[in-house]
């Protein structure tokens, strides 16, 4: 049961953010919803927030990754092309683009 | 005027930030911390109110007026001193309730209204001129630690805080504080291989400085160099080391922070802490939304060479460790200038 998954994605995959509303403890936040970037390192395996927030247990643990994107494909309108958004997201939320 | 201030002797320029910061600051606490806390203490019988008007009687209120005659910037020197243990007793006290008692993060949000307005504690706003407000934040900073003092007390006498618990914790804390950052930053400068054990590991390279790892999770660590400056935001609620590095500047936690940073990194920067980032360089924000803190190390100030560790930390400041600010250069410490979000007070009360 609490067993862990193992880590689907790594470096360098293009990752898509999940579309998704559901209310909860989510720790993903709306602006990269529907987002593509790509998995800059893996942090290994945590508890997972979404239920560990209401007392649960929030086994099985999930895969944690660094998602870098770029934030000119984040906001519409920014200015500098060089510049990056990083976020922790849960692989639960990540699908390959 | 005192040149004896544990803040490397600068003197404060903007007496309103400050207060607006205290304010803000002993809001959070006050709203989101401590009193929706004992809301779910109470909904869940782990204390009556009978219990806390118990604890109350046991303890007379202490009275702080001392009487001396204090310039305007001592006595907001002393309301930031004041509110620092406030906050620190804050951190202590509910670390420290355990047993079967099984509070959740998310009891604390409905509590407070993070989903819902009618559960949101109004705000108080402090009114009045500069004297008049530094003399209520004062009086309330008082209030607002007698409260957590017959929290505290209650819970002891119900047996959810023991006090052996608290005195270890208290202990414990008394190493913890942002000017930790200062040492992490001085010791990454000056030494390379440091630097790369704790960029890759984090916590784990910090035992080497005596520092106890604490408890919060993962170390992310981002270092700025001449091509690629990093800052840090939590849009979803507030993470960040505090364990480690103390308590966040206020302007962290507010929403126009969060909001603008992520989107427009490069214009809140310049202005509210005056920093202005050439259009060369890579901007990376962070939004760290789960289990890893982040902590930042500043660019190395040049006119640097040479200078000892100890040296080296008194000019790591609490905005850079975020990123919103450069560490100090030697020649403007005792100097340094107050933007209008700039928080370069260090808080290195153990140098």
């Amino acid at each position: 049961m609490g067993r862990a998954v193992s880590a689907r994605f790594k470096p360098g995959d293009r990752v898509l953010v999940k579309m998704e509303d559901r209310p909860g403890h989510i720790r993903t936040p709306w602006y990269v919803r529907g987002k593509r970037g790509w998995i800059e390192r893996v942090y290994g395996e945590f508890r997972n927030p979404e239920t560990l927030a209401y007392g649960g247990d929030g086994l099985p643990k999930r895969p944690l990754y660094l998602v870098g994107f770029e934030q000119s494909q984040v906001w519409n309108k920014y200015e500098a092309a060089k510049d990056k958004l990083f976020i922790d997201i849960y692989e639960h939320w990540l699908e390959p683009a | 005027m005192s040149d004896h201030a544990p803040h490397g002797g600068s003197h404060m320029h903007d007496f309103e930030a400050h207060v607006r910061a205290v304010e803000e600051d002993l809001e959070y606490y006050r709203a989101k911390r401590i009193e929706p806390r004992v809301f779910t203490f109470l909904r869940r019988g782990i204390l009556s109110f009978g219990d806390l008007f118990d604890a109350a009687a046991g303890k007379p209120g202490t009275q702080n007026g001392d009487g001396e005659a204090k310039d305007m910037e001592q006595r907001i020197r002393a309301l930031e001193d004041s509110l620092d243990d406030y906050v620190r007793e804050i951190g202590l006290v509910t670390s420290s309730v355990g047993g079967n008692v099984d509070v959740v993060t998310e009891d604390t949000r409905v509590e407070r209204g993070d989903y819902n307005e009618f559960f949101r504690l109004t705000r108080r706003e402090y009114r009045g001129s500069l004297e008049e407000r530094v003399a209520q934040l004062t009086a309330d900073v008082e209030r607002n630690r007698r409260v957590l003092d017959v929290l505290a007390r209650a819970l002891i006498k119900n047996g959810v805080l023991g006090e052996a618990t608290l005195q270890k914790n208290r202990e414990a804390l008394k190493t913890a504080g942002p000017w930790h950052g200062g040492r992490i930053v001085a010791r990454a400068w000056t030494d390379s291989d440091f630097k790369r054990r704790l960029v890759s590991e984090g916590r784990p390279a910090l035992r080497e400085l005596g520092i106890p790892p604490g408890r919060l999770g993962k170390l992310g660590v981002l270092e700025n160099t001449e091509s690629v400056h990093n800052v840090i935001v939590c849009t979803l609620c507030s993470c960040y080391p505090y364990d480690l590095l103390g308590d966040t500047p206020w302007w962290y936690k507010q929403d126009i922070y969060k909001k603008r940073i992520i989107a427009d990194p490069r214009a809140i920067l310049e202005e509210m802490f005056e920093l202005k980032l050439p259009a060369s360089m890579e901007v990376r924000v962070h939004d760290s939304t789960s289990d890893v803190r982040y902590m930042v190390i500043p660019r190395r100030p040049s006119g640097t060479d040479g200078m000892q560790e100890a040296e080296l930390a008194k000019l790591v400041t609490i905005d850079s460790l975020i990123g919103a600010g450069e560490a100090t250069a030697p020649a403007e410490v005792g100097h340094q200038k107050e933007t209008p979000w700039g928080h370069p007070k260090p808080r290195p009360r153990d140098y």
